[in-house]
């Protein structure tokens, strides 16, 4: 490698050799004034041979102008300025346009995935990390037609189970009419409406009770599980007091007076109690655990939906953002086409060659200078003088005028011609 | 490798590099919205590039002290390793960029090799300058 020094040296700047060209000039107007007074002796101040010198000295200058180099690049550097500002701003709007139509691209090609994606869904949920069953749909129906019959079971044992327990007056001693009360809410229904209301209502504490594990089973962490097993719990406590009621009642009427008094001991060894929990209790879990199956079913229904329904959501807002860059380009493109078209325009100002007024005037005037002065030091008569000298001042303003240089305002402003 | 954290400085840096490549003629338009994409991808807003593209350019003047041309172009160096790894259009850019700046174009590999390999090791600037001082 070589030395950091070198490595880090920069290029030298060429210093532009600009040569004055102040004595040039000087000579160049001085050769002007010798012609204007030479042409002028020999034409002894004709105005009509002026104006064809004129001509002469203006095609003249003209052919010299187009064929210096460097008051040419003198004379287009502002061109070029300008014309290198333009190419500026036109990589700037292509690199715009280009950026843009990137963009339009990314975006349409996102759709068209996202509509993909939507047919897709259906057929392989994996892939994008939806988790489901094959067949979430026959699951689902099968689920609830399990369901929908277990729930009339807990409402009916519920609700005569609670009615048995809480309100019924036993007069036999038959296990099923004990447990079971076919007329429970006709019942109810005559010792008052708020008995009816609370036997029929009863059953869906305990549904409730299974909606909750459903919830909690939802969410992950221990503190969940130690929840669901406390409601599991307090579910088994009630059966078991709704069955030791039930089983209190069949014991005072079954008594004899040398029973000894009821109490949980009994109720624990007596088949109707653990009947009344088996028959509640149990039946309850299998309501939770299908009711926890057909909920995650619905929510895989759920999931793909809710995965289309996202999906449009964003082609919505993909077209509302293509539509917006549709909406910019068109003024881009417009301002592409301007400048392109002030850049050719440019160029062909550059190609072409620059016509300085301002220059010409200069040796215009010299040469204008040796033509009178010729003519007043060679004309004696005072009025043929004066004659002539008025005569060559139209004829010189019609030649300016016939360039379109005969205006003050334009002195200094460079014209193109362009070959 | 250590990761860099591009700083408001060296955003600035980059949006002036940025301004001074639409001017030169060795940089073209696939280039641009290479750089465009570049910045974006290491944090400098939208907005920030979006001025540079659509105001019209102000005389955008390369830095003439040696050490502020260094600093420039160690930045630019800096921020192509933000992503771990060096393309060669991020490569090309940079000895685009050293040529721009007026160093001699028989050292720009080695230069631009330099400068990335510092810019890698995570050397401070000010070491940087000092050692090319020193050498």
């Amino acid at each position: 490698m070589s030395a950091l020094k070198d490595i880090f040296t920069l290029k030298k700047n060429d210093t532009v050799a600009g040569t004055h060209t102040g004595h040039d000039e000087k000579q160049i107007k001085l050769t002007f004034f010798e012609s204007g007074y030479g042409s002028s002796k020999q034409a002894q101040g004709n105005p009509t041979v002026f104006r064809a010198c004129l001509q002469n000295v203006y095609m003249d200058y003209k052919g010299k102008c187009r064929q210096n180099e460097e008051l040419q690049k003198e004379l287009r550097k502002p061109y070029e300025e300008e014309k290198s500002r333009q190419d500026t701003e036109l990589k700037k709007r292509k690199t715009v346009l280009g950026i843009m139509e990137e963009s339009i691209r990314d975006l349409e090609n996102k759709i068209t995935s996202y509509r993909h994606d939507m047919v897709e869904v259906k057929r392989n949920p994996e892939k994008y990390g939806i988790e489901i069953d094959k067949r979430p749909k026959a699951q689902f129906y099968i689920g609830l037609a399990v369901l929908i019959p277990i729930t009339f079971y807990l409402l009916v044992f519920y609700i005569s189970a609670s009615f048995s327990a809480f309100f019924k007056n036993f007069v036999t001693t038959a296990l099923t009419s004990a447990i079971f009360s076919g007329q429970a809410i006709a019942k109810a229904m005559e010792d008052g409406w708020l008995t009816a209301v609370f036997v029929a209502t009863i059953p869906f504490a305990f549904m409730g009770l299974g909606y909750l594990i459903h919830m909690f089973q939802k969410r992950k962490g221990k503190w969940n599980y130690v929840k669901i097993i406390l409601l599991f719990m307090v579910t088994f406590v009630f059966d078991a007091i709704l069955a030791y009621m039930i089983e209190y009642k069949i014991y005072e009427i079954e008594k004899t007076p040398s029973s000894p008094p009821f109490d949980l001991k009994i109720a624990l060894s007596s088949v109707e109690f653990w009947g009344i929990i088996f028959a509640g209790f149990v039946v309850y879990i299998i309501w939770g655990l299908v009711f926890d199956f057909i909920m995650k079913e619905y929510d895989n229904f759920d999931k793909i939906k809710s995965f289309i329904k996202t999906r449009v959501e964003d082609i919505k807002n993909r077209e509302r953002d293509l539509l917006e860059y549709d909406r910019k380009l068109q003024p881009i493109k417009e301002e592409i086409s301007g400048i392109e078209g002030k850049i050719s325009d440019l160029q062909r100002t550059i190609d072409g060659f620059i016509f300085s007024n301002k220059h010409y005037l200069m040796y215009h005037a010299e040469y204008v200078k040796g033509w009178f002065l010729a003519i007043a030091d060679d004309v004696p008569s005072e009025k043929r003088r004066e004659e002539l000298l008025s005569r060559c001042v139209e004829e010189e303003k019609g030649h300016l005028a016939d360039h379109q240089i005969d205006n003050e305002n334009y002195e200094g402003r460079l014209y193109k011609l362009v070959n | 490798m250590k990761t860099h954290v591009i700083s408001t400085a060296l955003k600035g840096h980059f949006l002036r590099l940025y301004q001074i490549a639409f001017s030169d003629d060795n940089f073209d338009v696939l280039e641009m919205r290479m750089l465009y994409r570049f910045a974006e991808d290491r944090g400098i807003s939208k907005e920030a590039l979006n001025d540079v593209l659509l105001n019209p350019s102000h005389q955008t003047v390369i830095p003439e002290e040696l050490s502020q041309k260094v600093a420039y172009l160690y930045d630019l160096a800096i921020m192509i390793w933000a992503d771990g790894k060096v393309t060669e259009d991020e490569h090309i850019a940079l000895k685009k960029y050293c040529i721009k700046f007026g160093f001699m174009e028989d050292h720009i590999e080695e230069l631009t090799r330099f400068l990335l390999e510092k810019a890698r090791d995570g050397m401070p600037l000010e070491i940087l300058l000092e050692q090319i001082k020193t050498m």
